[in-house]
């Protein structure tokens, strides 16, 4: 069939060579060659877009779509393993991952709409670090550890110094994010994650990840609260004495509420929503994710 | 001048290949390239869904997709679902419920309509709204077409 093979009309203006890898090696020196001027497209919600709209102009585009061993969830005893390019759909309705974090699960079925989900990936999301998307605080309260790769060098590095700032990551231009390791939460402990969004699937105004974990009196033994959407990275509060030891009742979680108020100093303003608002609502969804961690660190849902 | 990739994919169950520049979206591949214009373009971000088609079984939008990336897979458009000009019974209950108004969203509708119903999973009339949230119809005709799907949910058995 004759056909129109393009190049007049195209959207996307600036013109890119185009490389699908099939092995990371392979993929890691395209990078560790172009650097800067490569993106690496993985599931390409957000890199796609921007390159239509101009805002993103990148000289090399390597897929990694290709590499098969990108796209695996593991399970082992005391550990869960997610590859970068696992789609948000399938974190959603993962059985491992519900059982093991269900906050994890909740965060991803909340992503933009499902033809997103089908597509987009739990790599090119955190490494694409909107200040309004909705792993970070997940990832950050868990204190996941993310692999990175480049051609000579592998490093952990904490999800909780991961992300540098709006859209800036840890990442140095050759270095691919390779795996996302979580350690999967002890007995009598509860994780959940209570977002405030203006349309289905919109992007977090506010988005709160909760860890709980109690003792057999149910005295708080651990609390872990990390907010994203509300200033250019997740704000991570690792809760010390003040409230270890202490009942989950109304007085606790003001003081919960009080300190995440606390730690927030410059509050994203927006049209969605002035800072203050921002500042407010933390505390309103801090509250509900604790609460909610709380009773599942129980055993409820 | 850049290289020109190279793509092979079924599309509405029938081997395509052509040549392309890697510029080129899968919305444009589908409508510029192989001339099916059943697929509309919207917003060109992401947001609209009128370019919803089928990839390898699962609803993805068109325009968030490099051509070169759908390299070997198995497209399906709005075009594949009907036999020429016989309606299909999804087709069908947006025409008797009346679920098209200016009709710019129906192609992304029905495709997501199709999947819903694929799935066998039993659906609330609000976890419909919650599926379709992906498919915006500016003209704001959401009751009739929610009730288009709920229709063929009921008819087999899967309206919660």
């Amino acid at each position: 069939m004759a056909v129109n093979t393009g190049g007049e009309k195209e959207v996307i203006h600036q013109p890119f060579e185009y490389f699908a890898p099939k092995t990371i090696n392979e993929a890691l020196k395209l990078l560790n060659k172009y650097r800067e001027d490569a993106k690496i497209l993985a599931g390409g919600q957000s890199l796609v877009p921007m390159m239509n709209l101009g805002i993103v102009s990148p000289k090399y585009v390597i897929d990694i779509n290709n590499i098969g061993k990108l796209s695996e969830i593991r399970e082992n005893k005391n550990q869960i393993t997610i590859a970068p390019l696992v789609r948000h759909y399938e974190i959603a309705e993962s059985k491992i991952i519900k059982r093991a974090i269900p906050m994890l699960s909740e965060a991803a079925s909340h992503i933009g709409d499902m033809h997103i989900r089908h597509r987009g990936t739990i790599g090119g999301a955190i490494c694409h670090a909107d200040p309004a998307a909705d792993y970070a605080p997940v990832l950050a309260a868990l204190d996941a550890k993310l692999e990175i790769q480049s051609v000579k060098r592998r490093r952990i590095v904490s999800a909780r110094n991961f992300f540098k700032d709006a859209f800036t990551t840890e990442l140095k231009p050759n270095e691919l994010l390779k795996a996302i390791h979580i350690q999967k939460v002890g007995q009598r402990t509860g994780t959940a994650y209570q977002k405030l969004e203006f349309v289905s699937g919109g992007y977090a105004v506010v988005g709160v990840a909760a860890l709980v974990a109690l003792d057999g009196e149910g005295l708080i033994e651990k609390l872990v609260v990390s907010v994203g959407g509300v200033e250019r990275r997740p704000i991570t509060i690792v809760f010390n004495g003040d409230v270890l030891g202490r009942k989950i009742e109304n007085a606790t979680i003001e003081e919960i509420c009080g300190a995440v108020k606390d730690k927030i100093s410059e509050p994203l303003s927006d049209i969605h929503a002035d800072g203050e608002y921002r500042r407010s609502m933390a505390a309103v969804y801090t509250k509900r994710a604790v609460l909610k961690a709380a009773n599942r660190a129980l055993g409820g849902e | 001048m850049v290289n020109k990739v190279k793509v092979n994919l079924k599309l509405n169950g029938e081997r395509f290949s052509a040549e392309i520049d890697p510029r080129m979206l899968l919305c444009d591949f589908i409508r510029d390239v192989a001339g099916l214009t059943g697929t509309h373009i919207g917003c060109m971000t992401g947001n609209c869904g009128a370019c919803t088609v089928l990839m390898n079984g699962r609803t993805v939008k068109s325009c968030t997709i490099l051509a070169a990336q759908a390299n070997g897979s198995d497209i399906t458009t709005i075009e594949g679902l009907s036999k020429g000009l016989e309606l299909n019974p999804i087709q069908r209950a947006f025409h008797k419920r009346y679920a098209v108004q200016c009709g710019y969203c129906t192609p992304g509708m029905i495709i997501t309509a199709h999947y819903l119903l694929s799935l066998g999973k039993t659906l609330s009339r609000q976890e419909i709204r919650e599926h379709i949230s992906g498919n915006l119809c500016r003209c704001t005709g959401y009751q009739n077409i929610i009730d288009a799907i709920e229709e063929l949910l009921r008819d087999k058995g899967l309206l919660r």
